[in-house]
């Protein structure tokens, strides 16, 4: 077991406001790795550092050794990083299985010839591709709403969309930002699960989350960041008390015996 | 929840099946000829579709690639004597490299200032064509430019280049169309859709786009070409920035994404000033209101409204609901 994805000395400042200051982590294989931290605390800017989205002012980032800094978005996706969006980007005018479908892009390998002719291998691949996507479709709890339009779907079942999709990479890592955000406790429970049987086949997750009952109920560690730097690392027990993280969430004085 | 159904492929065959015998029933072969105008038009449009309708790309100087592939073939046809199937290439070929050219300022622009971009290239493209004239015969027009010959045979009469174009766009539609359904058409869609999204799930977004402009200039510069062999003469007067819009009108009567949307609207839209020719000068302004009606009513297009008309006569016995097609 070592670190799949390593992040070392990640500095990011946009004009005189710094994002990120020193950031390192690591995500082991096979683990749920939560980052939480108050909001403005530079958890998506990470996220969109490590995705290629932002360049870095320093620092690296490394997926299984490989230097991920410098590759575009598009290069660090092929290279085993997936991830959703806080603010949910899908291709909404799209159905739910071409959405899916387009998270499986660049492991298509028929040439446009062999497109253009409908040939016996083009379709065989399609075909595969397009049983994969139901499963995984299934999988995330979208069973039967493959053709529907992704904006017709209730918010919980866009971002379970999301999660569908990402995974349709073929990731190493999966990085999810806010996955339980607008959903209900029941869909919470729902995504729990989710995430651990994922976990269970062996990926590593690194989800940002601010409900604190999915954190405590998947995260194998905690990593809170404020104001751009990583101010604790452990798990939740661990971290829920820290009285460096209670004061970062609730301001001084605060404790867990005041109030 | 609203799903997407395929296409019908008995109705659409049975369609083709209606435009392949045609051309025995036209009045004349002033229709014929008005028709393979169509059928031209409508190839440029296919191009237009996997471009806009599919990728988003925006192009408003899409005449310049039907421009490129006409002179191209002309010039190599007449000036350099080569077989005009050759020379057809040879057109094809130029305009599909200009199409990768300018998809490379389509890596930074969208929207307005891709259109304002490509609306250059168009003028350009239209200039030259005007001032080479040691090329191009200038605003004169080029001349005595051979007809085609495919297998040792001459493409001469109308109802040959009929045939010749309606297989070619038969077999384009058959390529857009699979071009839609397979990972790079979904490549493009998700481009349509959020650029940004589109790259963090692995896709290269600039070679999608050279490749959508690619294909929008293959299609355009074949049919230039072919134009050029079939009509024999090449006037910088027929491509101009109304041709353009013309294409572009097109492309978005025919509902954007349909390939065979835009076939039809190619077509009709080429049609439609012919059968519109005892209006005389009021012609263009009835014209003008036709493509705006259909825009701008509550039709989302030609096919949607078709598809809709279908479903409701077999639904509610006869009655289409007006207002916007639910999306």
């Amino acid at each position: 077991m070592g670190a799949v994805l390593e992040v070392r000395g990640l500095s990011k400042s946009f004009g005189g406001i710094v994002a990120l200051r020193d950031v390192s982590l690591e995500a082991e294989e096979g683990e749920v790795l939560a980052i939480i931290g108050p909001n403005g605390s530079g958890k998506t800017t990470l996220l969109n550092v490590i995705t290629g989205v932002y360049r870095p002012d320093g620092g690296g980032v490394r997926l299984g050794g490989e230097q991920l800094v410098g590759l575009s978005p598009a290069q660090i996706c092929i290279k085993g990083v997936a991830r959703t969006f806080q603010n949910i980007r899908l291709f909404k005018r799209l159905t739910v299985l071409d959405n899916v479908m387009i998270g499986q892009h660049h492991r298509f390998n028929a040439g446009t010839a062999r497109i253009l002719l409908a040939s016996r291998r083009s379709r065989r691949e399609e075909a595969n591709f397009a049983r994969e996507a139901r499963e995984l479709i299934a999988k995330v709890g979208l069973a039967g709403l493959e053709h529907a339009v992704a904006q017709s779907l209730p918010y919980a079942k866009q971002r379970l969309l999301e999660i569908a999709r990402a995974l349709a990479a073929a990731p190493k890592v999966l990085l999810l930002d806010e996955p339980a955000a607008g959903m209900n406790s029941e869909e919470i429970v729902q995504l729990e699960v989710l995430v651990r049987t994922l976990r269970e086949e062996g990926l590593t997750v690194i989800m940002i989350e601010h409900v604190m009952d999915l954190v405590r109920g998947v995260a194998d560690r905690v990593v809170v960041l404020n104001y751009g730097a990583k101010i604790a690392e452990g798990s939740f027990a661990e971290i829920e008390a820290n009285p460096e993280v209670i004061e970062a969430y609730l301001g001084k004085g605060a404790g867990p015996c005041s109030a | 929840m609203i799903a997407v159904r395929p296409e019908r492929p008995k109705a659409i065959a049975i369609l083709f099946a209606l435009l392949a015998i045609a051309p025995f029933f036209l009045p004349n072969r002033y229709y014929v000829y008005i028709f393979n105008r169509g059928f031209a038009n409508a190839l440029a449009v296919i191009g237009l579709v996997i471009l806009f309708g599919m990728g988003g790309q925006i192009s408003l100087g899409h005449i310049a690639f039907f421009t490129l592939g006409a002179y191209t073939s002309a010039i190599f046809a007449v000036r350099l004597g080569w077989p005009p199937a050759a020379a057809v290439l040879a057109g094809v070929a130029f305009a599909s490299i200009w199409g990768a050219f300018l998809s490379v300022p389509a890596f930074k622009l969208s929207g307005p200032f891709l259109s304002i971009c490509t609306v250059a290239f168009g003028e350009v493209v239209r200039l030259l064509t005007i001032n080479l004239v040691s090329l191009t015969n200038g605003p004169y027009g080029f001349y005595g430019i051979p007809s085609l010959r495919l297998f040792g045979r001459r493409i001469g009469s109308e109802k040959a280049w009929y045939y010749l174009l309606w297989t070619l766009l038969v077999i384009a539609i058959l390529a857009a169309a699979r071009l839609k359904r397979s990972y790079i058409g979904r490549a493009l869609a998700a481009i349509r859709e959020d650029e940004t999204a589109a790259e963090v799930m692995g896709i290269n977004v600039r070679a999608m786009k050279t490749l959508a402009f690619v294909c929008a200039a293959f299609c355009a510069g074949l049919a230039g070409a072919l134009y050029a062999h079939m009509s024999g003469f090449l006037s910088p007067e027929s491509f101009t920035g109304e041709q353009s819009f013309s294409l572009f009108s097109m492309t978005v009567v025919g509902g954007q994404e349909s390939v065979l949307g835009g076939v039809a609207a190619g077509v009709a839209l080429t049609l439609l000033p012919e059968l519109m020719r005892f209006l005389q000068e009021y012609y263009i302004m009835i014209f003008s209101l036709i493509v705006l009606l259909i825009v701008l009513l509550p039709f989302e297009s030609i096919m949607e409204r078709a598809k809709m008309w279908a479903a409701g006569l077999a639904r509610e016995g006869g009655k289409v609901p007006w207002g916007r097609c639910s999306k």
